[in-house]
């Protein structure tokens, strides 16, 4: 019975029913008082939702410049660093294939300066022991810093090389030269004339220096511990010391 | 007056399109949109998004805490998290449900909040809607306030099938509930609704007869 009053009442309120199912309705409900209640308060109800619902103030259209605004904010601050710089938000693929692409283009250049780096010293290696000719050392040295220029700029950055390429996505060719306290108290004990990059340190320290090339304190424990392992190892090699820079591995022969 | 009566029918039809675009949107859609801002970075799709939602998603604050500035400040933040989950993208299945549950769960901190600064009696008072441009007649003001007295849940579902403009089986996927709960839910809502109106209607001293004669609650306004 219940149920069927509410059939009725959601029809009525839905207007699914006739005119003439309406009207029999009313007329019912004239000799039903609670009927009559019930479909006034439905009918009062949808009236007033009606006009409320057209009353109420739409959303201002200040605030969609402020979701746009934000969205912009947001997606700027989102983007990857080096992709957020080149492109806007809108322009993403182009952004992200560089973005892609500068951390292995860095590791490439950073390969290539290794071997610019490394040439040179193997065939003067061949030629002289540096140690025993220290007046004419300056001299392969130099041609090596002034004839590429960028050599300097991107040997500091040889050393920490395992990680380069994740932390190079942005700058892997111009990465600051970072100072190393070792590196000048060890220059500044050492060689005669300071260079401001390390493979310029590494370089003098080994052409002047009489003893082993130490970086920092775990570079002498370590030079200190291959001296005694390969005492008469005479061709030098090089390796990381840990702790950001390079140094000979090979203890200078007496 | 001819201007006005023009944008405040213009204003009507607007909203009754804007619902009626809504009420045949693909849900399939919002999550093509959203996934494509979410992993693609497409901000046009969010916009789009926005355009489809933000309204209702309006109404539905606006509603629960009766304040247009608050409803305005709640989408915006509500925007401002989808646009952030960007930095940490997931498949979301069910975009309006879950910009929907973001909403109620702001509007409840923001009425909560409410709560701990101000009376019980404020917050009855603070929860109806002040932002009305003309006023409803007595009759409907009591309809309205009986709409606003409804437990949480029967007065959500009213509020987004009525003001909102979701179908029940849209708030059902919503909710995350079966469409046959939520018809159930919003047919006891409308008996409570129902009986809260027919009790005041008897305290007023209305005969209903007067309601039911008139199609036009209007007309009888302006009958007196």
């Amino acid at each position: 019975m219940m149920d069927d009053r509410e059939n009725l009442m959601e029809r009525f309120r839905n207007g699914d029913m006739s005119q003439e199912e309406r009207q029999a309705l009313l007329e019912r409900s004239k000799g039903d008082p609670q009927l009559q209640r019930a479909l006034g308060a439905e009918q009062l109800i949808s009236m007033a939702v009606r006009n409320d619902r057209a009353s109420l103030p739409e959303p201002s259209a200040a605030s969609r410049t402020r979701f746009l605004t934000m969205l912009g904010a947001v997606s700027s601050e989102l983007e990857p660093e080096g992709a957020g710089r080149i492109g806007s938000p809108s322009s993403d693929i182009g952004g992200r294939g560089l973005a892609r692409f500068l951390p292995w283009a860095g590791a490439g250049a950073l390969i290539v300066a290794f071997a610019l780096l490394l040439a040179p010293r193997l065939t003067e290696r061949n030629e002289t022991t540096p140690a025993q000719n220290p007046g004419a050392s300056t001299a392969p040295g130099a041609p090596a810093t002034s004839s590429a220029p960028s050599a300097p700029a991107t040997a500091p950055s040889l050393a920490p090389a395992p990680s380069a390429p994740a932390e190079s996505g942005t700058q892997p060719l111009a990465a600051p030269v970072r100072e190393q306290p070792g590196n000048d108290a060890q220059a500044s004990e050492t060689a005669p004339v300071r260079q401001s990059t390390r493979r310029q340190n590494v370089r003098e320290s080994e052409m002047v220096h009489s003893g082993p090339v130490v970086q920092g304190e775990h570079g002498r424990r370590a030079a200190g511990a291959s001296a005694s392992t390969h005492p008469e190892k005479s061709v030098p090699t090089y390796e990381e010391a840990g702790n950001g820079s390079i140094r000979k591995r090979q203890p200078h022969i007496k | 007056m001819s201007h006005f009566q023009l944008t405040l029918s213009s204003s009507v039809n607007t909203e009754r399109n804007a619902i009626n675009t809504v009420s045949a949107m693909d849900p399939s859609d919002d999550v093509a949109l959203l996934e494509s801002y979410l992993f693609s970075g497409n901000t046009n799709a969010l916009v789009t998004l926005y355009d489809r939602h933000n309204r209702r998603l309006y109404m539905y604050c606006l509603k629960l805490l009766g304040n247009g500035e608050q409803a305005e400040d709640l989408t915006q933040e509500i925007w401002e998290r989808i646009a952030r989950l960007r930095a940490r993208p997931q498949h979301v299945l069910n975009p309006t449900g879950f910009l929907l549950r973001i909403a109620r769960n702001l509007c409840l901190n923001q009425l909560k909040a409410r709560r701990r600064t101000s009376s019980l009696d404020d917050v009855h008072e603070g929860a109806l809607p002040k932002t009305s441009q003309h006023e409803l007649s007595e009759l409907e003001d009591i309809a309205v306030r009986a709409l606003h007295s409804l437990p949480d849940d029967y007065r959500e579902v009213l509020i987004l099938s009525l003001y909102s403009g979701y179908r029940l089986d849209e708030i059902a996927t919503m909710l995350e509930k079966s469409p046959d709960a939520i018809r159930k839910r919003a047919s006891r809502a409308r008996l409570q609704l129902r009986e809260r109106v027919m009790a005041l209607i008897q305290e007023s001293g209305v005969d209903p007869a007067t309601l039911l004669s008139r199609n036009d609650m209007s007309d009888m306004e302006a009958n007196g």
